[in-house]
This record gives structure tokens, sequence and C-alpha cells, in this order.
């Protein structure tokens, strides 16, 4: 069995995080506060704190999907990169 | 507002929620550098929750609300807890103070929305003798007016524009009258709050101003900023109503406060004018102070602000409802009004619609009596208007002009001016006329045109300053060599434009008008300017610039009209 290229290594380890990144960007797409805002308008009460926190809930959501996307593309690249080091030829002719 | 309004049950439901969105972010976790930047956000977040919003929401939850509608903590019935009142009484929320309200000024969509219900059921007596009521009426309504989205919340439920307006309005009026007495600058702002609100929505409908009495609809009405032309026709449709009886009462009437504002909007003040001609007794008829509509007639047919097609929907016909009507007197005022637009009176000038004869009509009949002592006066800005509106034209037929100056001719000596001060003012308005129209026209047409207008006017009253020293020879004469003069001018400055000349040749000779016979002086003078010209006396030049100078004055002439004399 050949041994393993260092190319290899590091393709692993850029999909490692591309993977760690994935699970990141799903859970923020699975947050509480993805919702809050719904639960802070004008039918649970009304009056200037009210519309400072309902203001402030829609722009943290906004922040949190900008951030999932992030993370998400971050991981594509990683997952690029991965596979462009795959495709180098070995060192030394192992491969 | 410095207070909460809230349903107990949801907002501990959010409280709820809140936290376990708190947990959320505080149980993520990612070691990886890409994510650092995204999990610093989220623990800011999770810490905004945790200090900021928690604390408060738990600190209103664990208040004692105040209890609507009879706790004496908090007076609901007042008019600026009207949000209060409505979450408790109708919907049957808590109340409580909000711990983060820094800024009581703040208006909120709710607010609006309760402040416009309130104000349909509240005894508006209450409100108008309670001066920290009816401040903070005008102070929230400012607030709601500065925010199109507050406003159309205000709007969606007020409807009860007609009995403000008239429990306002009467207080106003009876207070100038002195049968009353309110604080009228107080009543002034609630009025403007309320009509800038109703003015805050993209596009505004005015039909309330219809619930309210003229009176009312124009202090309301006063306060709108609308593009001038709906402006004047929402002003014009309030002054063909019938008067109500607060225009009977001393002080401003409606027309007078509609009237006022127009001459703080000249623009507006042009288009009221061109509604207003066509029932004209609504705007000269209704003032208690009818020197209003002088000012407005001046200010919205003045050129600064009406162009030709303005001034020609109001002029003929304000005109012509004066001259149907002998029992009116406008004085000088008529004069005042055509001084800036002569040139639309001129016989070959098609700008209005008004036919020739019955524009010459029209303007003699604005001079009469004191008129064309006033148009005399008015002189230096009869020259400057028509020069101004000349210089802009891309055309400027000869026959127009021509008739223009012979018009002028013929209205300044159409009366008999017996003062000497006022002939000579009338020989100065002439030859400015003329020498404007020489700057526009050939000089072979307008010289035949001042031969006439000049000797029409020197045969009734020729510039005599000193009756027994000047005669009508000298006066005559002095006219035509002005006319041939400023013919010679325009001529020789056509030359020069034209590098026919250069540009520092020396021009024709002046007149001198101390001379014993001035064109004598003149013409010897000007034959020896002939003399040097290029090509000389018998040159091209020369002989061009002769047969616009002889066409008015030549050797033939001068003898005839001083054998005439």
């Amino acid at each position: 069995m050949a041994p393993a290229s260092p190319h290899d290594d590091a393709a692993e380890r850029l999909r490692h995080r591309a993977v760690a990144l994935r699970a990141l960007a799903r859970r923020l797409n699975n947050l509480e506060l993805h919702h809050l805002h719904r639960h802070a308008g004008v039918d649970t009460w009304m009056g200037p704190s009210q519309q400072r926190l309902e203001l402030d809930l829609r722009t943290r959501r906004r922040a949190l999907i900008g951030a999932a996307e992030a993370l998400q593309a971050q991981a594509r690249r990683f997952d690029r990169e991965a596979d462009q080091l795959a495709a180098l030829p070995a060192v030394d002719g192992v491969r | 507002m410095t207070y909460l309004a809230y349903r107990p049950d949801r907002l501990a439901n959010l409280a709820g929620r809140m936290r376990r969105a708190s947990d959320e972010l505080h149980a993520l976790r990612c070691d990886d550098p890409a994510a650092a930047e995204v999990m610093r956000s989220l623990r800011r977040s999770a810490d905004e929750l945790d200090q900021h919003w928690l604390p408060l929401v738990d600190r209103v939850l664990r208040a004692d609300p105040l209890r609507a509608p009879t706790d004496p903590r908090h007076d609901l019935a007042a008019i600026e807890n009207s949000l209060a009142r409505m979450a408790a009484v109708e919907l049957g929320w808590a109340v409580a103070n909000d711990p983060t309200a820094d800024d009581p000024t703040r208006t909120t969509a709710a607010e609006a929305h309760a402040l416009a219900r309130r104000l349909a059921e509240l005894d508006i007596d209450d409100v108008l003798d309670d001066p920290a009521a009816l401040e903070w009426l005008t102070t929230e309504a400012t607030a709601i007016a500065h925010d199109p989205a507050l406003a159309a919340q205000f709007l969606t439920e007020f409807d009860d524009w007609g009995r403000w307006g008239s429990a306002i309005a009467r207080r106003r009026a009876m207070t100038l009258a002195h049968l009353d007495d309110h604080d009228v600058a107080a009543l002034d702002g609630a009025v403007a709050a309320l009509a800038r609100v109703a003015n805050a929505v993209p596009t505004p409908r005015l039909a309330w101003l219809h619930d309210m009495p003229p009176y009312a609809a124009a202090l309301f009405a006063q306060h709108l900023d609308l593009p001038a032309r709906r402006l004047a026709a929402v002003y014009d449709t309030i002054l063909q109503r019938p008067s109500d009886e607060l225009d009977d009462l001393r002080g401003p009437n409606t027309a007078d406060l509609l009237l006022a504002a127009l001459l703080r909007d000249p623009a507006a003040c042009t288009e009221y004018l061109q509604l207003a001609v066509q029932h004209p007794t609504t705007l000269l008829d209704s003032l208690a102070d009818p020197s209003l509509a002088e000012q407005a007639l001046r200010l919205g047919t003045d050129p600064a602000y009406a162009d030709v097609d303005a001034a020609g929907r109001i002029l003929p016909t304000l005109l012509q409802f004066y001259a149907a009507d002998p029992s009116r007197e406008p004085g000088t005022l008529l004069a005042d009004l055509v001084s800036p637009w002569t040139l639309q009176f001129s016989p070959a000038n098609h700008d209005w619609e008004a036919k020739a004869a019955e524009r010459n009509r029209l303007i003699r009949f604005a001079l009469r009596g004191d008129g064309l002592q006033r148009f005399i006066d008015n002189r230096e800005l009869v020259v400057a208007s028509a020069q101004a509106q000349l210089a802009a034209r891309e055309s400027r037929p000869a026959d127009e002009i021509s008739g223009w100056v012979g018009l002028i001719g013929e209205l300044v000596v159409n009366e008999k001016v017996r003062l000497v001060e006022q002939r000579r003012k009338a020989w100065d308005f002439v030859c400015n006329v003329a020498s404007t129209a020489a700057s526009f026209a050939r000089g072979v047409v307008v010289g035949v045109v001042l031969t006439v207008g000049i000797n029409v006017i020197h045969d009734h009253w020729g510039p005599r300053p000193e009756d027994a020293e000047f005669t009508a020879i000298w006066g005559n004469d002095a006219a035509l060599t002005q006319a041939a003069a400023m013919t010679a001018d325009h001529v020789y400055s056509v030359w020069v434009t034209g590098q026919l000349l250069p540009e520092d040749y020396p021009p024709p000779p002046d007149i001198d008008l101390g001379a014993e016979m001035p064109s004598e002086t003149w013409m010897g003078q000007l034959w020896d300017w002939w003399d040097a010209l290029p090509g000389g006396y018998d040159g091209e030049l020369a002989r061009e610039m002769r047969l616009s100078v002889y066409t008015i004055l030549n050797p033939h002439t001068m003898g005839a009209h001083t054998a005439h004399v």
C-alpha cells in the first residue's frame, strides 16, 4: 500500500473544516433567535422598549442569516481547495 | 410615551423564548478560525439578550401593573395616555412604566393609532381648556407629522376633523373678536400640527376640509404643503363656499387667512389668481382687509413668478371684470398690473388669446384717470420688463416691437399731461422705449415708428422744462434727431458685430440737446463721421447708413418740419 501523500493530509484537513463550518451553519439556521421577533410584536406588548427590541431582533436575525451563508461559502471554498490538492501529483512519484 | 402596555401571558412566553435563544447561543461551539468572527457575533447577541433584554422583560413582568382606569398612579383619561387607556380599557392589557424610555417624546405607531381613536371620543373642550393637554396634543401631532408611517396610522383611525376644526376655529375667532379669551398661538399650533399630519402621507386626501366650516378649513388649509396648483385649487374651493358666522366677527376672516397665506407662496398665488378671475368677487369682495387682494394681484402677476401664459389668463379677464362694473374703482392698481406686460398689448403680439382691439381697449381702461400718471411713473418697470421678455425670446418680430413702441407713444400722449415734470417723464419714457426697441429690431423699422411716436408726443407737449425758452420747433427737431441717432447707433453696432468695423472704431456722434437746432448740429457731425468711414462718404457703409438715417431725418425733412411748424 502506497504511503499517504502530504497533499492527501492537507486535503483531508480542509474537508474536516468544511464539515465543521457546515454543521455550525445548520445550527445557526435552526436557532430560536430566528423566530423571536415574531413573539415580540405589538400583539404582545406596546411601547418604546417593544419597538427597540423588535428592531434589534430583526437586525440580529438578518445577521444570523448572513453568518450562516458566509460559513457555507467558506465550506465550499475549503472543499474546492481540498479537491485541487488531491489532484496534485504525489511527491517522488509515489502515486 | 413612557410606559408599556402588554399582555402578561404573551410577554412571559417571549421571556421564555429569549432564555432558550440565549442558551442555544451559549451552547454553540466551533474552534475553526474561519468561524471566529461569526462566533464573536453570536456571543454579542447572547450578551445583549442576557444583560439587557431579558432583565427588562423580567422587570416588566415582576412589576405591579398600573390598573386601569381607576389607578390613581395613572390618569388614563388624560389625552397623553391614550395608548395606555386603549390597551388597558379596550384590550384588557396590563400597563407599566417603561423602564428604558429615555425619550418621552418618542411616538410609536401604536400610540399614533390610539391617539386618533381617543380624539374621536374626547370632549374637545376638556382638551382646549387644558393648556398642558393642548400643548401635548400639538407636540404629539408634530411628532406624528414628521413620520409618514405614524401619520398613516393616525389617519387610518381619525375621522373627526369637522368637530375638532369647528371647535378650535370658533375659539380662535371669538378670541380675536374679543368675545372670548384663549391662547390663539396655542390654538394655531395645534391646527398647524394636525394639518401637517394630514399632509404627511404621500398622497394626502383632503375631503375632510369639507367637513369644516370655511373659516376652520382655511385655518387648516394654510398649513398644507401641497404643489402650488393643488393648493390654489383647495383655497379657491374654500373661498367659493358661502361664508359662515365666524367670518362676520371682527378680525381676519376666511379670505384674509388664505390670501395672507398666498402672499407667502408666490407660485400658489399665481395659480390661485388664474382660478379666481373666473369668479373675481370671491377674491375682491370677501376680505375684511381689502388690501390683501391688491397685494395678491401684484404678487401673482409679477413676472418674477407669473409666466406670459399665466398673466394672460389673469389680466385680460380681470380688466374685463373691472371694465364691466363702473362702480368699482381700482385706482392705480390696474396701471401697476399691466406695466410689466405692455408687450402683450402690442397689436401684433399673439401671446394672449384676446384680440388686438380688445387688448387695446383694456389697456386704455387700465390707464384711465390717475392710471396714466402711474403708468408714466412705472416707466422703468415697463421698459425693463419688455427688455427682459425680448431678450429671452428666440424670435422678435419687428412689427410686434414697432407696434409696442407705437402703443406706448399713443398711450402716453392719449391724455393731456399738464405738469412740466410729467411731460419730461413722458419724454424719457418714450425715448427709453424706443431705445429698447432699437436694440432688438432693425433700425429702419424702429426709426419709422419713432418718427411717428416721438413726433406725436412732441406735437402735444415737447420737452420744455422752461416753457418760455423751448418751443415746439425745438421739440420736434430734437425728437427726430434722437430717433435718427438711435438708428445710426443701431446700424453702427451691427457693423461692429459683423466685423465690418473694428471694435474700437468711434461710434456715430451723440445728439446735443443743448444745441439751438439739434438736427443741424448732429447731421453736420454725422456727415463728417461718414467721410471718415472706410470707403468715405460714397462708400458702401456710408450709403447703407444713409438709407436708414435719411428715412427719418434728412436735409429735406429737416427743412420741411421746420417750415411746417
